[in-house]
């Protein structure tokens, strides 16, 4: 069974890793390149958020200007993962929409040793494949990391365990679907959509949520300002009174998941006033790993949780 | 040595309200060839998908070569080749592979007769499954069934969507294979010519149930046509099982299952083929009822 599970995902599963080499192939050299201007800058001595007028206040700026289109580039590699496990959900269903799982389940072997093989195959590539692009992700990233933190949902969803997470998620929607509905496309677009929705849900809500966030009140018209909520994710920002009481009337401002330093400049947040203060609920770049690990459990246990339905449903109902 | 190939009792199998077989009660001699005969929708992939393990049924029991499928896969699997409905085959596979795989997942496969048979096919090895015609592919299918070196060959509507010329190779095959091995065969179909010729026992089903089950020649030896001036059946039908009765103006045409013979002089007495009786028995089961039944309504008139 070992060979015939192989050779019936043996296309996708090459796929996938061309997909892989694809993405190492442009992310290796930038990497370097990346790296060696970091080391070339110095900025290996910025951490933190850069003081005005100091030679990191200009160079990290400039730095991440010069790779505005790389960090761009570097945010779609979140969608690897869940696109390759997509592509290896793909034999499962297929037996299912093809009829040629009549043909497999009466060999002379059962139907549970056809549906753990394939599952189990096509799973353990998925999750190799997932836990590779991460790696080739925080690896190439690394400088941009240093000075952006990974918090921003474009570098967290690409990097540690999360991308596992999510492979094993959107595997488990495609083959629910596919065991459900017996039709491949539709079910793997529909798994695509199902995965487009809880992440935009995850990224801008949940992920806020899922470990305790710090509440900061400052005052804005002393030196120094805040805490560095570049490298953090801001679950929220707002003009407050000195015991971070919200004022009222005052609007949330600066509402955003820390994306790049670049962009936080941007942001036009209310005037300061003089007299005011400001509070932000945060969760700060020092629990990276507590959010990846929460986040991994929920994401991944239902992930496991659909594939083991689509294994009892199709063990089950299918005939 | 078993019994029977195939029995069951009081099977069936229900889809929500409906039940697509019912009641149904079959022995299957071992080594013999049997036609499952219905029209669309009679439970005939019903009773094979059931015989193989591919379904659950709702309500009484099988065994298949003395096992039952669902329970022990492991002892019906092996003996058991089955080419389902539009026998389908992995389309990316080569033909090589697809031998491959017959090899990794059956104990007893038998290499060379595999090989055998797709060189007499005239077929490559290397040659895509996908790219075969109709006909090729229900052959392959079928070699795959036979390497597997079955007791028993269940096959679904193997030549309904075959051309003429491929349906008769592909019958050639299993007389071949019959005659080879002494192999059982359980075939549907709803093409009853053909089967006179390679079946030797006749079951047909109906609207979930068996109408009519025995061996070919004993059904056209038991059933005749009788024609005589128009008359009620009545008399007939205390003895015989009327299975047709038609009427013109002055003639009665009655098909009926003869108990011994018919002594009644009045009424001319003509041979049938198969495909008429047959023909007859699905007529009937059309408005539900079974022969019996039918009788008995007769007779009351």
């Amino acid at each position: 069974m070992t060979w015939v599970g192989w050779r019936q995902q043996r296309t996708e599963t090459l796929l996938a890793a061309a997909v892989l080499a694809l993405l190492a192939a442009v992310a290796i050299p930038i990497g370097i390149h990346m790296a060696s201007v970091y080391h070339h800058a110095g900025l290996s001595a910025c951490t933190g958020a850069p003081q005005p007028g100091s030679s990191c206040g200009v160079a990290i700026p400039a730095f991440l200007l010069r790779f505005t289109s790389v960090n761009i580039l570097f945010s779609w590699s979140t969608l690897l993962p869940p696109l390759a496990a997509l592509l290896l959900a793909a034999p499962f269903v297929l037996d299912l929409d093809n009829g040629t799982y009549r043909l497999l389940w009466t060999q002379s072997i059962t139907r549970r040793r056809w549906i753990v093989t394939k599952l189990g195959m096509s799973v353990a590539a998925a999750v190799l494949i997932g836990l590779l692009l991460s790696l080739l992700a925080s690896w190439s990233r690394a400088p941009l990391d240093h000075l952006n933190g990974r918090m921003s949902a474009s570098t967290y969803d690409a990097e540690g365990i999360v991308p596992i997470a999510y492979a094993l998620f959107v595997f488990g929607t495609a083959v629910v679907l596919g065991a459900l509905w017996r039709r491949t496309v539709p079910a793997l677009l529909s798994a695509l959509l199902v995965y487009i929705v809880v992440r935009a849900f995850v990224d801008s809500w949940l992920r806020g949520h899922l470990v305790s966030a710090i509440t900061t009140t400052w005052s804005m018209s002393g030196a120094g300002g805040g805490p560095n909520l570049n490298t953090s994710l801001v679950v929220s920002q707002f003009l407050s009174d000195k015991q971070g009481r919200r004022l009222p009337g005052a609007h949330e401002i600066c509402v955003q998941t820390a994306t790049s330093v670049a962009h936080t400049h941007t942001v036009v947040c209310r005037p300061p006033s003089s007299h005011g203060y400001m509070t932000a609920v945060y969760i700060p770049a020092s629990r990276f790993w507590d959010l990846q690990g929460v986040e991994f459990g929920i994401v991944a246990g239902i992930g496991g949780i659909l594939i083991l339905a689509a294994g009892w449903w199709t063990y089950k109902r299918i005939a | 040595m078993i019994d029977a190939a195939l029995r069951t009792q009081g099977l069936g199998k229900r889809y929500g309200s409906t039940w697509a077989l019912r009641d149904c009660d079959l022995e299957i001699p071992p080594g013999t060839v049997t036609a499952l005969v219905g029209p669309n929708g009679a439970g005939k992939t019903t009773l094979l998908q059931i015989a193989i393990g591919l379904l659950e049924p709702s309500a009484g029991s099988i065994a298949v070569l003395g096992h039952d499928p669902r329970a022990e896969p492991k002892a019906v699997l092996p003996h058991v080749g089955f080419v389902a409905q539009d026998h389908p085959l992995p389309r990316r596979f080569s033909i090589a592979e697809t031998l491959r795989l017959g090899r990794e997942l059956n104990p007893h496969w038998d290499d060379a007769l595999a090989a055998k048979r797709i060189s007499e096919l005239g077929l490559s090895l290397k040659q895509r499954v996908g790219t075969l015609s109709g006909g090729q592919q229900a052959q392959v299918a079928l070699t795959l069934a036979l390497a597997k070196r079955p007791q028993l060959l269940l096959l679904d509507e193997p030549v309904a969507s075959l051309d003429p010329l491929a349906r008769r190779e592909f019958l050639n095959t299993v007389v071949q294979a019959v005659a080879e091995t002494g192999i059982g065969v359980v075939l549907s179909s709803h093409i009853v010519a053909d089967l006179e010729r390679i079946c030797d026992r006749l079951i047909i089903l109906a609207h979930g149930r068996t109408q009519l089950d025995g061996a070919i020649d004993d059904i056209l030896a038991g059933h005749r046509v009788l024609t005589g001036p128009r008359t009620s059946p009545e008399r007939v039908a205390r003895v015989h099982n009327v299975i047709r009765e038609s009427h013109t103006e002055r003639q009665t045409t009655l098909l009926v299952r003869a108990n011994g013979h018919v002594y009644d002089s009045s009424w001319e007495l003509h041979e049938i083929d198969l495909e008429e009786i047959v023909l007859a028995y699905l007529d009937q089961g059309r408005d539900g009822t079974r022969a019996p039944d039918r009788t008995r309504e007769l007779v009351a008139r």
